[in-house]
């Protein structure tokens, strides 16, 4: 993240935009490339000469702010060695030392001639002590290495982007967040990364389009607890998607304004581009499912679960004529813990409309089995739940009594 | 039969999924319509069981995450009658509530006489490093159960847990449901908008607030009453000087600057006073300092302002007669212990280079601290050098002479300072040097610290 100082953003009529930098500066890239070496050229250098020697690359660049911006997120991500114990030890001697000259000085004595009896004291010069005293501070540590996978030109200007628009969330008590015709994957990545964020959101559909407001579980309370960082954090997945809008309102020095961003700025999300995958046979039923009362919804809202818990179902079933929407999630062989949650969670708070497929593999015990083919919200399959048992139970679900 | 009533933690908040319907259940609650769920902040939860159990309706609480300890103090403590009065009133509170008490009264071993009352796992919230590593040891002798720490690189949570209030605005979200009894000590820094939620965001039903300075300006002791419960006791400073406290002293000197510095002085403060006037900042509105500071550095002539107002500072800080009237000081205390104070670690490190003297600040690690004041303790190092860090609550029960060379005008901060050496030792007279330079901004500020009843003593 940049520190206030070095954050760059222009607030124009209420609105509060950052002074992105083209991805593809070819100054900036070149900088980027010559601050990487230095870090290179300067493993075993110590921490305050090599922030001198960045910054006075930084100082000379055109831009000396933005400069100084990368050299923070470039220094952010090194790791220092810890301070040599041999310090500590010498500096003990030495203030035991100059204790005891000390103690032993007359009534009468100048900061002179205790200098010079301390100069008799000691093993080494007085200047020399003075020097070595406290070389351990941080300032004096050396660089090891990078702390994580080491960057490139391109990714440091990428995260220069970022933490530009993360800096004024810092201030931010909610965002919200539209995301237009997502994919399922890059949906579910992002709302995985909010859980992870321990954030919450009310999400709402629009046609294709969903609108996430995002803030903290106690924002709604008078509560001190403050979420900006979690909310930078949150913005990190944001780009994940493939089109979107996201404003916020922050805090400038002197007053609020609303921070607006988009696909359109110049912003790469720093996550693993894996998004997971749809499993086939959700895609095969979605076509197989030919149904005159229902249709199906690949794209389904997630649910709030229990009291803490998000659930993002595989699939959604509508009622074409009433619209009444019933979601299923599915947990195959591997899920037991998460289906056990659920089922807890369905306890405690219950939700009709969520039908749970649940692979027998599941419920070997006779116990267990029997529990869950009387769950009124269970489907056991072998492999995958058939189309027609699926018919089955949702016309029984709109015949039933928690219609 | 209704299901119970399920009672969740959730980062720093209570919720309930399905809520009984009544009034006063209701007006504790909020309806959370992002989740459907609703919701309070977590110290809510001691009014909301106790009125489920008024109205006897059964509930299933996942929200706590501890139970009662077998807690048995180590030896007997024979309290002092102005503990006992405090223990005493906050259990008569419910175990609830803040208790003032002057520096050196004990706070400490009345909150082991809380902790053995209660028997709940208990989370101590400490200002600094010194005082966390302090507080554990003095649990450890009390209590025959290891003592955790949160803070300062370690992670080590246990049912009795210190940590700093730093950590645990960052952990309370986590580990909020986990204590019974909180202990917030030095407990006015608890309504600075980054604590709160520390006790905010905890269940715990039993509290306890400890400080020597309740008062603060802002008006933020209604926090603390309102989070930890209502002040049950308070002992005054005087009262308890010379029978529990060392009888003190004030000495204030005022040095001059030399000719040369008093030019560089002038010089750099007019430079700097002149951008403040242009401004048009009033620097001691609530937002007057980081209005100067964000101008200053948006053009050549605020930087150069900014760097007058630093050299100007360190000529007040650092002037060479200062220096001899501390050189004289420590001759004339040599045999003594002897704290003295900075406002800044700059000054602390350079003159700790001049003198070969151990310096104190948030760099030192922990280890090298407890050392140090180990070695002060026992008169092997007899000067500690310090900037805050040892301002509040350490225990440096050795100390005789303070000196304070430079600081803000805080009166809590003055009043903290003079604590450190009025731990009661026989025949001890403790003695504070208030060293400022004529003719400077810190004469003032001299002044403002010394609007304090404390100042009683001075000579």
């Amino acid at each position: 993240m940049l520190t206030r100082e070095l954050l760059n953003f222009r607030v124009r009529e209420g609105m509060l935009r950052p002074a992105f930098v083209k991805r593809t500066d070819a100054a900036l890239l070149a900088l980027a490339g010559e601050l990487l070496a230095e870090v290179e050229a300067s493993r075993g250098a110590r921490l305050d000469d090599l922030e001198e020697s960045l910054g006075l690359k930084a100082g000379a660049f055109t831009r000396p702010k933005v400069a100084r911006g990368l050299v923070k997120l470039l220094l952010d991500r090194l790791l220092f060695d810890e301070p040599s114990p041999g310090v500590g030890e010498a500096r003990w001697e030495r203030l035991k030392a100059a204790a005891r000259v000390l103690r032993a000085l007359p009534p009468d004595a100048t900061v002179e001639s205790y200098e010079a009896r301390l100069a008799e004291a000691l093993p080494v010069p007085l200047p020399e002590a003075r020097e070595a005293l406290y070389a351990d501070l941080p300032g004096n540590r050396r660089l090891v290495g990078w702390d994580g996978e080491p960057l490139g030109a391109q990714a440091l200007v990428d995260r220069y982007n970022l933490a530009l628009a993360q800096g004024p969330l810092l201030t931010a008590r909610r965002l919200t967040l539209r995301a237009l015709a997502p994919e399922l994957l890059r949906v579910r990545k992002v709302l995985r990364w909010l859980k992870f964020c321990r954030l919450v959101a009310e999400v709402k559909r629009v046609g294709e389009d969903w609108t996430l407001d995002v803030e903290g579980p106690g924002a709604m309370l008078a509560l001190q607890k403050k979420y900006g960082l979690q909310l930078a954090s949150f913005l990190s997945v944001v780009p994940v998607l493939k089109h979107w809008e996201l404003t916020a309102t922050v805090e400038t020095a002197r007053t609020q304004a609303t921070l607006a961003l988009s696909d359109k700025d110049p912003l790469v999300s720093p996550l693993p581009t894996a998004l997971g995958h749809v499993p086939e046979e959700v895609a095969s039923l979605a076509e197989g499912f030919a149904d005159d009362a229902w249709e199906v919804d690949l794209t389904p809202l997630p649910r709030h679960m229990g009291a803490a818990g998000l659930c993002v179902p595989d699939l959604t079933f509508r009622h074409r004529e009433s619209r009444r929407e019933v979601a299923l999630e599915l947990f195959h062989a591997w899920h037991a813990r998460p289906l056990a949650r659920r089922l807890e969670e369905l306890r405690s708070r219950p939700d009709g409309g969520l039908l749970l497929g649940v692979d027998r593999a599941l419920a070997k015990e006779s116990g267990e089995r029997e529990a869950l083919e009387a769950h009124p919200q269970v489907v056991l399959f072998n492999g995958f739940p058939s189309a027609r048992r699926l018919r089955e139970r949702l016309a029984r679900m709109v015949e039933g009594p928690g219609r | 039969m209704a299901n119970p009533t399920e009672l969740h933690f959730d980062c720093g908040t209570l919720v309930v999924p399905v809520l009984p319907d009544d009034a006063r259940l209701l007006a504790l609650f909020q309806k959370d319509g992002r989740t459907g769920v609703y919701r309070a902040p977590a110290w809510h939860y001691r009014d909301v069981v106790l009125r489920l159990r008024e109205l006897g309706l059964p509930y299933e609480d996942k929200a706590k995450r501890f139970e009662p300890l077998e807690l048995a103090l180590t030896s007997p403590i024979n309290p002092f009658p102005h503990q006992r009065a405090a223990l005493d009133a906050w259990t008569r509170a419910g175990g609830r509530g803040l208790v003032e008490l002057p520096t050196g009264a004990g706070k400490t071993l009345l909150a082991v006489l809380a902790i053995a009352h209660v028997k709940r796992p208990t989370l101590v919230v400490v200002p600094t490093l010194d005082l966390m590593a302090q507080w554990q040891g003095v649990l450890s002798r009390h209590f025959s159960v290891p003592v955790g720490l949160l803070g300062g690189g370690v992670s080590d949570r246990q049912p009795l847990t210190v940590t700093t209030y730093d950590s645990a605005a960052l952990q309370t979200e986590f580990h909020g449901n986990r204590f019974g009894l909180l202990i917030c000590d030095e407990c006015h820094h608890l309504p600075a908008p980054s604590y709160r939620f520390v006790a905010e965001g905890s269940l715990a039903p039993y509290r306890l607030g400890l400080t020597a300075t309740l008062e603060r300006t802002d008006g933020g002791e209604r926090v603390c009453e309102e989070l930890l419960g209502p002040r049950v006791h308070r002992s005054d400073i005087r009262e308890l000087q010379g029978e529990y406290l060392a009888p003190y002293e004030v000495k204030r000197v005022e040095v001059p600057l030399t000719p040369d510095e008093k030019a560089r002085y002038d010089a750099a403060r007019a430079l700097y006073v002149g951008f403040v006037r242009r401004l048009g900042v009033q620097l001691s509105a609530p937002d007057g300092w980081a209005r100067f500071l964000a101008q200053s550095q948006r053009s050549d002539e605020g930087r150069a302002a900014y760097r007058a107002y630093r050299e100007q500072r360190r000529i007040a800080l650092t002037s060479s007669a200062k220096q001899e009237v501390l050189w004289r000081i420590l001759l004339e205390h040599r045999e003594d212990r002897v704290l003295v104070f900075t406002d800044d670690n700059e000054t602390v490190y350079t003159l700790a280079r001049r003198l070969l003297l151990p310096a104190l600040t948030h760099h030192t690690p922990v280890p090298e601290r407890k050392a140090l004041l180990a070695a002060f303790a026992s008169g092997e190092l007899p000067v500690l050098l310090t900037s805050r860090v040892l301002n509040e609550g350490v225990d440096v029960p050795d100390a005789r002479v303070g000196v304070v060379l430079s600081g803000s005008g805080s009166v809590r901060e003055h009043v903290q300072r003079l604590g450190r050496i009025l731990r009661k030792r026989p025949g001890k007279r403790a003695l504070l040097y208030e060293v400022c330079s004529a003719q400077t901004a810190e004469s003032g500020i001299s002044e403002r610290r010394r609007q304090h009843g404390a100042y009683q003593g001075e000579a």
